[in-house]
């Protein structure tokens, strides 16, 4: 979590991060990219370990996981993730 | 070599991509404070770094312009014209932008929320803020049909317009080289008149002594209109013989161009390309709301030894420019055209860096069309 302001920092058209190293908004906002496929990556395997580790390491049954109101938070919060990654790859896509 | 600035924000998709990212990425914060409370402290952060960044921008925003008027040139053209006032704020604020800048540009009228970037084609020593715009689909569609609308009531359109920032890359001082080209295809010209302009008044009519520009190659490609326009009007009387040697594009730049070449000889190598463009632009105008064309102005005959009926040759242009830099100094390459263009220069300029040339500077901006 703590990339997310360094994410939105390099979202800004006026960047600061742009203005510290002498860059344009262009190459900020490749950056910002960078940073977001780092977080959607995290997440991911963030979600994938905890599950490995619930599941078949300390033997909780998948429904009684699955069940846990924080899973379900956690799962659409990584789920809304995933949904911008796959629309900016669509809109790249659809682009070229 | 340092490539920079691509601008896509006319592909169709962009305004659904803008508004899903910005609904997903809070649905994700919210759901991540479900699933953990600890995360709110990060997000506090950049909710308060959001704000920051934002408030002087809408403040810029809130600032009040005079309004703009807009002018239609053939091939779907739309100049519109924003005169900016004296007083010293608006001075610090608008009137010192860098050639080659563009500003985000809201007319609450046609779109409101929706900001489009244009490239300012005027210098800040005329005082007013010419941007031309090439009617596509959405917003541009929406500003040509109102003021083509103006011209059938012969009303002269005033615009409500509001501008967000003068934008421009963080190097584009041109000046600083010896050999300076300029390439671009059709509405392109936008980026690079206005560089060309400035470098001219430097060289040539201040004789600044931090202008280096010796040489200025400057390139413009434009599709050449071969059929005759249909009458575009019941009423009006229709010209249906076009004249072989009228290029529409041009007629909004050529008269500028030339009075700019009288001043600049020596200086700039002027090149005219007119491609048979195999598709012609689809005519915006419907018979119910199409204007009255204003008669495609011919090519001043000034310019008329420029002209050549090709493909520009971009390997070509590139070698000699940079054959000319080997004696002179530095290179600096600008081009705005249309993906292909931009990525042929950039390959040209890329292959040329071993040869001699330890570093050119290549600037490219890109639209779709």
């Amino acid at each position: 979590m703590g990339n997310i302001p360094i994410l939105f920092l390099s979202a800004f058209k006026n960047s600061p991060l742009g203005y510290i190293a002498g860059i344009s908004y262009e190459k900020v906002n490749s950056f910002h990219r960078w940073v977001g496929r780092l977080i959607v990556a995290t997440f991911v395997t963030h979600g994938i370990l905890m599950g490995v580790l619930m599941i078949i390491q300390q033997g909780t049954p998948f429904s009684v996981w699955i069940a846990r109101k924080d899973v379900q938070w956690g799962i659409s919060a990584v789920s809304c993730l995933l949904l911008i990654f796959l629309l900016y790859r669509f809109v790249c896509w659809f682009f070229n | 070599m340092y490539c920079s600035a691509t601008r896509w924000t006319r592909t169709r998709f962009h305004e659904f991509f803008r508004w899903t990212h910005i609904l997903l990425t809070m649905a994700f914060l919210f759901t991540a404070y479900y699933h953990e409370p600890q995360t709110l402290y990060p997000v506090i952060v950049s909710l308060a770094l959001l704000c920051l960044e934002w408030l002087p921008r809408l403040l810029k925003m809130l600032i009040p312009l005079p309004k703009a008027t807009t002018t239609i040139y053939p091939s779907n053209i739309i100049r519109l014209s924003i005169p900016l006032p004296l007083n010293p704020l608006s001075k610090l604020l608008w009137r010192t932008w860098s050639p080659g800048s563009h500003i985000r540009l809201t007319i609450p009228s046609i779109g409101i929320l929706q900001p489009h970037p244009f490239t300012i084609a005027s210098l800040p020593s005329d005082g007013t803020l010419h941007l031309y715009i090439s009617a596509k689909r959405g917003l541009t569609r929406r500003l040509y049909e109102k003021a083509a609308a103006a011209v059938i009531l012969q009303r002269q359109l005033y615009l409500n317009v509001k501008m967000e920032g003068v934008y421009s890359a963080k190097d584009t001082g041109f000046a600083k080289f010896d050999v300076v080209l300029l390439i671009a295809s059709g509405i392109g010209i936008t980026f690079t008149f206005p560089i060309l302009r400035d470098l001219v008044q430097k060289a040539k009519i201040l004789q600044q002594g931090n202008c280096r520009c010796r040489r200025i190659g400057f390139v413009w490609a434009v599709k050449h209109e071969s059929t005759p326009i249909p009458p575009p009007h019941p009423t009006t009387p229709a010209y249906t013989k076009v004249p072989s040697l009228t290029v529409v594009e041009l007629s909004c730049f050529s008269t500028e161009l030339s009075a700019l070449m009288e001043n600049a000889h020596g200086l700039v190598a002027l090149r005219l390309y007119i491609t048979r463009g195999d598709q012609l632009q689809g005519d915006l105008t419907t018979p119910t709301t199409s204007p009255k064309r204003e008669k495609a102005a011919e090519i001043p005959s000034t310019l008329v030894p420029f002209v050549r009926r090709s493909r520009p040759k971009v390997q070509g242009l590139v070698e000699q420019a940079v054959e000319e830099a080997v004696v002179m100094g530095r290179l600096g390459v600008g081009v705005c055209g249309n993906r292909g263009l931009t990525t042929e220069v950039k390959n040209c300029v890329a292959g040329k860096l071993g040869t001699g040339m330890p570093d050119i500077y290549c600037h490219a901006e890109e639209f779709e069309g």
